[in-house]
C-alpha cells in the first residue's frame, strides 16, 4: 500500500467540518476513478472500518450513531484508502469535529428545479437531520400547479405555521392551535396579498411584506435571471382579531420595505428598506438597509420612528434576508450588491451583526466565491442552515455550520445524503431552509384540501386603514 | 374444413394488413408525433429509476412504456414497437375471449382493444405506457380466465388485483371488471340459460362472496396505497399517472379501452353464429371493425399537429433542406410551421430569396412569443439558439420542459440546455446535463462526446456549433424579451455583422412588417456580407423604394440588382397599374415575389394573438 502525504479528494468536503452529535452518516464519494475504497474512522475507544466497491463511502447508520454519540464534543479521524489498478493508496487521515451542542430535529425546505420561471414538480418537505428521512409537507404530486413558498414557524415549531400559495388554488394557509384555516389576505389597501411571512414570538402577530415580483432576463453571461420587488411594503396580520395593520411607517410611498423579522423578545421589528427606483433601468443602484422599529404587543402599534440600523448608502450594498438567533445575540442577513432578491446575485454573501455591540462583517468562514442566500438559526442558536449556490453556480444546497460561544463559524457541511452522488445528479434546488424542533403536525391531504377548498377566511383591514 | 381454411386465411390476412396498415401510419403518415412524444421524456438506465418507477403504482407499467418509447427516436424503430405491443395485445385478448366464445367468424372482435389503442396512441397527450398497463391487465386477466379449478381461480383472483394495480395502475378495473364478467358467464352457463360455446366448457363458477371480495380489493387496494405509501390525488390513486399525461384531466378513452374487453366478452357471450352464416358473419364484423377504424382514427389523428411536429423534427435534426422541401409539399398553417420554415430557409442560405414564396403572415412566423407551455417554448429556442441568443435560447427551452404535462423532464431540452451551459463556460452544471443524458440509450454517444469538452476552452471555441455561438456571443448584457427582439436583433448586428442568420432575420423582420425604411439603413450591412448575388426579397424591396423616388429606377439601380429583377418589376408594375383586379392577376406569376406581398399580403401583428 502506498501512503499519500495529501488528503483525498472528496464530495461532500467534510475534510475538518464541525458537526452536531446526532448528525446523518456522512456519506461521500472520492473524486476520481477507483475501483475500491475503504474507510477507517476512529474515535474514542471505537472504530468503523468498511470497504467498498468503487468510490463511494456509505457509512452504516447504527455504527455511525454510537460513534459519534460516543465522541461528542470531541473528533473522530477518517482514514481513507483507495484501490485504482492493483495499487491501493492511503491518503493524508482527516477529522470532523463533533460538538456536544445539537441542531433542531428536522429541516423543512422547497425543492424545485432552478433556472428561470416555470416548475413541473415542486414540494416543501421535512428532512430529518439525524438519517435521511424524508416527508412530503405539500407536494405537486398532490397539489399541481401551485407555487408553494415562504413556510414559515415561530419559533421553530411547527405547531404554529403558516405557508403562502400561488398560482392554482393560492392563498395563505395558516394553522395555529390545531386549527388550519385558508385565508384571502388582500385586503384595504394592499396591492397584492402577504407574501413572506415573520412570526411574532408571541404567535399573535404575523408580519408580512407584500410583493410585486416580477422576473427579468439576462441576454448575456453565465446570470440567468433576476427577479424584480417592483413594489413592496409590510404589513401585520393580526391572528386573533383576524385583522391586517397597514403600518403607515412601513408602507410608505416612496419606499420598498421588505424582509420583516421580529426579535426573539418581540419589541422590535427589524426590515429591509430601499429607496423607491425605477425598474429595471435603476435595479443595480436599488439597495436596501437594514432597518429596525419598535413593536408594542400589547397594542400590536409599531413605533413612529424607523431606525436605519446599517445604510446602503454607506455600505454600497444591499440587505436581505435578516434574522435573529432566537437568543437575541446575533443578526444574520445576506449581502448582495443590488437587489432585493440575492439568490440571483453571485456574489451575495451571509453578513453577521453582534447585536450587543452594533458591528457587523461577513461570516467569511461560511461563505463562497458563489450565491449564500436564505439562512436559519436552530432554536439554541448554535446552527445555521443556509442556502449556497457554491456546488456548481446553479443548484441550491443546504450547508450547515456551527456557531461557537465565541460567536465564530466553523467549516460549514452539505446536508448529507444517503446516496453520495445525489447532488451530482439531482434536478432540484434546495431552498428556504428552516430548522424546525418537531415533526410537523399537519397531514398533507388536510393542507391540500385547506388550499382547495374554494371558501377562504377574508382578512378585514384593520378599523382605519382603508 | 374448407370453409374453416378459408377462415383460417382470412384471419391471417386480416391480422397482416392491420398490423401493416398500423405500421404504414406510424412510419410514414404520423412519425413525427412519435418523435415528439420520445424528446418529451427522459428514460434513464439505471437502477435507481427503476425503483423510482417500481416505488409507484403503475410504475412497472410507466417504465415499460417510457423504456419503448425511447425506440421512437429512430424513425422506424418506434412503429414496429406499436404493432409488436399491439400484436401482443391482440393475442392475449385473444386467449381471454376464447374462453367465451370460441367462434373463428367473430375473430375481427379480438382486435378491437388494438384498434383502440392504436387510435388512442394518435394523442399525444395518451403515453405507451397506457397500453403498457393494459397489456399487463390483459395478461392478469388471461392468467384467471385459464385456472380452471374455481378455489384456485378465486386466490389467483384475490392476488392479480393487487400485483395488477401495483405493476399497471388504473387498468387493474378492467381486470377486476373481466373477472366479475367471466364469472357471472359461467354462472349464466351452468345455469343452463346458453348453450356452451368457449374453449373450456362445464367450468364451476366460484362463489358470490368471492365478487364482493374482488370489489372490496378493488376499492381499498388504492385506498390504502393512498393513505400509508404514495401521496397522490383520488382520481391519480385509482388511475396512476401513467395514462395521460395532464394529471388532472379524466382520460375518457382509457376508461373506454378497460370497458371494453368485458363488455366484448358480454356480446361474444350472447352472439351465436350458425354453420351456415360464418362467411356473413366474418364479413359484419370486418365491416363494424373498418366501420370503428376510420371513424376512430377521423377522431384521434391529429394532422395539423402532424405537420407542426413534423416541422419541428426537421428543424431538430437540422434537416433545413427537409423542411423547405416539406414545406413546398404542405405549406405552412400556422406560425409555429411558419417559424420552423422560414429558420430552415435562413440556415440553408434561402431566407432573402425564397421567404415570400411562403405565406408568410407576420414576425410571429419569425419568433414564437413566449407561451406558458410545452410546444412553443421548445421551437422558439431552435430560433433563439440559431441566431445567437443563447441565454434566451436557454430561457425558451427551460420553460419548455417545466411545463411539460406529466411533469417529466426533456432528453431535448437537457441536451440544448448542456450546450447553452458548455457555450456560456458554466462546467458543472453543463456536466450534470451532460451525465443525465449518458445515462439513456440514445443521447449517450452525444453525451460521451459532449463530456470531452468540458472545461476545454479551446475545443468548444474550435467547435463549428458552439465555437460560433461564442463568437457571437452578446458581450453587454441586457434584460431579454421577445416582445423588444426588433431591438435585441439589431444590437446582434452591429455587434456581430457577420452573424448572417441573424441580419436576414432583422431584414425579414423589416420586409415582413413592411418597414422599408429600416429596409434601407441595413443596406449597407447588407453590402458588407459578400453576397454572391443579392437575395431577390432584397433586389425586389430595394427596387420597391426606388421606383417611388427615382424617375428611372431601371437606370438608377445599383450594380446588384440582376436584369432579371429589373424586368420582373416593370412586367409586375405593368400589371398592377393597369388593372383594377391586378391581386388576382397577378397572383398567378408574382406572388412569390416581395411586391406583391407588399400590396396584397395580410400582415398579422405580433401582440395578435393566434389560436394553435
Amino acid at each position: 500500500m502506498q501512503t499519500s502525504d495529501s488528503w483525498p479528494v472528496i464530495f461532500p468536503d467534510y475534510k475538518g467540518v464541525t458537526v452536531p452529535p446526532d448528525i446523518a452518516p456522512l456519506n461521500f464519494m472520492l473524486t476520481g476513478d477507483f475501483d475500491r475504497c475503504s474507510v477507517e474512522i476512529s474515535g474514542k475507544d471505537q472504530k468503523i472500518t468498511r470497504y467498498f466497491r468503487g468510490r463511494n463511502v456509505t457509512i452504516p447508520g447504527a455504527s455511525w450513531s454510537k460513534l459519534i454519540y460516543g465522541n461528542r464534543d470531541g473528533s473522530i479521524i477518517f482514514t481513507v484508502a483507495a484501490l485504482k489498478g492493483r495499487i491501493w493508496k492511503k491518503f493524508k487521515p482527516f477529522a470532523i469535529h463533533i460538538t456536544d451542542e445539537p441542531a433542531d430535529d428536522y429541516l423543512v425546505y422547497r425543492l424545485l428545479m432552478p433556472g428561470f420561471q416555470n416548475w413541473n414538480r415542486m414540494g416543501i418537505y421535512q428532512r430529518s437531520v439525524s438519517g435521511f428521512r424524508v416527508r412530503t409537507v405539500l407536494d405537486s404530486r398532490i397539489m399541481p400547479g401551485t407555487c408553494m413558498n415562504c413556510h414559515s414557524f415561530p419559533g421553530n415549531d411547527p405547531e404554529n405555521m403558516v405557508l403562502h400559495l400561488r398560482e392554482s388554488y393560492g392563498g395563505t394557509l395558516l394553522y395555529t392551535n390545531g386549527t388550519l384555516e385558508k385565508l384571502t389576505t388582500r385586503t384595504g389597501r394592499m396591492f397584492a396579498s402577504a407574501a413572506f411571512p415573520y412570526w411574532h414570538p408571541s404567535k399573535r402577530y404575523i408580519a408580512f411584506s407584500v410583493n410585486r415580483v416580477n422576473q427579468i432576463f439576462h441576454a448575456a453571461g453565465p446570470y440567468r435571471a433576476t427577479a424584480l420587488d417592483l413594489r413592496s411594503d409590510i404589513v401585520l396580520y393580526d391572528v386573533k382579531e383576524h385583522e391586517m395593520k397597514i403600518p403607515p411607517q412601513l408602507s410608505a410611498e416612496n419606499k420598498f420595505e421588505t424582509f420583516p423579522c421580529f426579535s426573539p423578545d418581540g419589541k422590535k421589528l427589524y426590515f429591509c428598506s430601499a429607496e423607491e427606483k425605477k425598474l429595471p433601468a435603476e435595479l443595480k443602484n436599488t439597495r436596501y438597509s437594514l432597518c429596525s422599529v419598535d413593536f408594542d404587543e400589547e397594542t400590536g402599534a409599531f413605533g413612529s420612528v424607523t431606525d436605519t440600523l446599517i445604510s446602503s448608502h454607506a455600505t454600497g450594498k444591499s440587505i436581505s434576508i435578516p434574522r435573529v438567533s432566537p437568543n437575541g445575540k446575533y443578526l444574520m442577513f445576506t449581502v448582495s450588491d443590488y437587489g432585493a432578491f440575492p439568490s440571483y446575485n453571485p456574489e451575495a454573501d451571509l453578513w453577521i451583526m453582534d447585536l450587543e455591540t452594533g458591528q457587523y462583517h461577513p461570516a467569511d468562514s461560511i461563505n463562497s466565491p458563489e450565491t449564500e442566500s436564505y439562512h436559519s438559526w436552530s432554536s439554541n442558536s448554535r446552527w445555521v442552515a443556509f442556502s449556497s449556490r457554491r456546488s456548481d453556480k446553479l443548484f441550491s444546497d443546504i450547508y450547515l455550520a456551527y456557531m461557537d460561544k465565541d460567536g465564530d463559524f466553523h467549516k460549514p457541511f452539505l446536508l448529507p445524503q444517503k446516496d453520495p452522488e445525489f447532488y451530482g445528479s439531482t434536478l432540484f434546488s434546495f431552498n428556504l431552509p428552516e430548522f424546525s424542533v418537531r415533526d410537523f403536525p399537519v397531514d398533507p391531504y388536510r393542507l391540500a384540501k385547506a388550499a382547495k377548498s374554494r371558501s377562504s377566511l377574508q382578512v378585514q383591514p384593520e378599523t382605519g386603514t382603508h | 374444413m374448407q370453409k374453416n381454411k378459408a377462415l383460417g386465411n382470412a384471419v391471417i390476412l386480416f391480422s397482416g394488413l392491420f398490423f401493416a396498415g398500423i405500421f404504414v401510419f406510424y412510419a410514414f403518415f404520423y412519425n413525427s408525433h412519435l418523435h415528439f412524444e420520445e424528446q418529451f421524456q427522459l428514460h434513464l438506465m439505471t437502477w435507481d429509476w427503476l425503483l423510482t418507477r417500481l416505488s409507484l403504482p403503475g410504475g412497472f407499467a410507466g417504465y415499460l412504456g417510457s423504456f419503448l418509447t425511447q425506440f421512437y427516436f429512430v424513425s422506424l424503430a418506434g412503429p414496429v414497437v406499436i404493432v409488436l405491443l399491439l400484436a401482443t395485445l391482440t393475442i392475449v385478448v385473444k386467449k381471454i375471449f376464447s374462453k367465451v366464445n370460441s367462434t373463428a367468424a367473430l375473430f375481427p372482435f379480438t382486435f378491437i382493444p388494438a384498434l383502440l389503442s392504436a387510435m388512442i396512441l394518435c394523442n399525444e397527450f395518451y403515453p405507451l405506457s397506457a397500453i403498457t398497463s393494459f397489456l399487463i391487465a390483459m395478461t392478469g386477466a388471461m392468467t384467471y380466465v385459464s385456472v380452471t379449478r374455481r378455489d384456485r381461480r378465486a386466490i389467483a383472483g384475490s392476488v392479480l388485483i393487487p400485483v395488477t394495480y401495483w405493476l399497471a395502475g388504473g387498468a387493474f378495473i378492467s381486470l377486476v371488471l373481466i373477472m366479475i364478467v367471466y364469472e357471472l358467464i359461467l354462472r349464466m352457463r351452468s345455469s343452463g340459460t346458453r348453450s356452451v360455446t368457449g374453449d373450456i366448457p362445464g367450468l364451476k363458477p366460484i362463489s358470490f362472496w368471492y365478487f364482493v371480495v374482488y370489489v372490496v380489493l378493488g376499492l381499498a387496494v388504492p385506498l390504502v396505497v393512498r393513505q400509508y405509501l404514495v401521496m397522490q390525488p383520488l382520481m391519480i390513486t385509482f388511475l396512476s399517472e401513467f395514462y395521460y399525461k395532464v394529471r388532472t384531466t379524466i382520460p375518457t378513452a382509457v376508461i373506454v379501452l378497460f370497458i371494453l374487453p368485458p363488455v366484448i366478452m358480454l356480446i361474444l357471450y350472447t352472439v351465436r353464429v350458425k354453420e351456415n352464416r360464418v362467411t356473413l358473419a366474418a364479413a359484419a364484423a370486418i365491416l363494424v371493425f373498418a366501420a370503428i377504424g376510420f371513424l376512430g382514427f377521423r377522431n384521434f389523428a391529429n394532422f395539423s399537429a402532424e405537420e407542426i411536429m413534423r416541422y419541428d423534427y426537421l428543424v431538430r435534426s437540422r434537416r433545413w433542406d427537409d423542411a423547405v422541401k416539406y414545406a413546398e409539399r404542405n405549406p405552412p398553417r400556422n406560425f409555429l410551421s411558419l417559424s420552423m420554415l422560414n429558420l430552415s430557409l435562413a440556415k440553408s442560405g434561402q431566407m432573402g430569396s425564397r421567404m415570400f414564396s411562403f405565406p408568410q403572415r407576420g414576425d410571429n412566423g419569425l419568433f414564437i412569443p413566449f407561451n406558458k407551455e410545452y410546444v412553443a417554448p421548445m421551437m422558439g429556442n431552435e430560433i433563439l439558439y440559431n441566431l445567437g441568443f443563447v441565454n434566451a435560447a436557454q430561457e425558451y427551452v427551460f420553460e419548455s420542459m417545466e411545463t411539460i404535462p406529466d411533469m417529466g423532464k426533456s432528453a431535448r431540452a437537457l441536451q440544448r440546455l448542456a450546450e447553452t451551459n458548455l457555450i456560456n463556460g458554466e462546467y458543472r452544471v453543463a456536466g450534470k446535463y451532460i451525465d443525465l443524458l449518458g445515462k439513456t440509450i440514445f443521447y449517450r454517444k452525444w453525451a460521451r462526446n459532449a463530456r470531452n469538452y468540458l472545461n476545454n476552452e479551446d475545443k468548444i471555441d474550435k467547435d463549428p456549433d458552439w465555437g460560433e455561438k461564442r463568437k457571437f456571443a452578446i458581450t453587454e448584457d441586457y434584460f431579454f424579451s421577445i416582445k423588444n427582439i426588433e431591438a435585441s436583433l439589431a444590437m446582434m448586428v452591429k455587434a456581430h455583422p457577420d452573424n448572417k442568420t441573424a441580419f436576414e432575420y432583422l431584414m425579414a423582420f423589416y420586409l415582413i412588417n413592411k418597414d422599408l425604411r429600416n429596409v434601407l439603413y441595413l443596406v449597407p450591412v447588407m453590402e458588407k456580407m459578400n453576397y454572391r448575388e443579392v437575395p431577390v426579397a432584397y433586389q425586389e424591396a430595394l427596387m420597391y423604394v426606388l421606383g417611388l423616388n427615382s424617375n428611372d429606377p431601371m437606370k438608377n439601380a445599383p450594380p446588384y440588382i440582376s436584369q432579371a429583377t429589373k424586368e420582373r418589376m416593370q412586367a409586375y408594375a405593368g400589371i398592377y397599374t393597369s388593372y383594377q383586379d391586378a391581386e388576382t392577376r397577378l397572383k398567378k406569376n408574382f406572388s412569390g415575389t416581395y411586391w406583391y406581398y407588399l400590396h396584397f399580403g395580410k400582415l398579422v401583428r405580433s401582440d395578435d394573438s393566434e389560436k394553435k
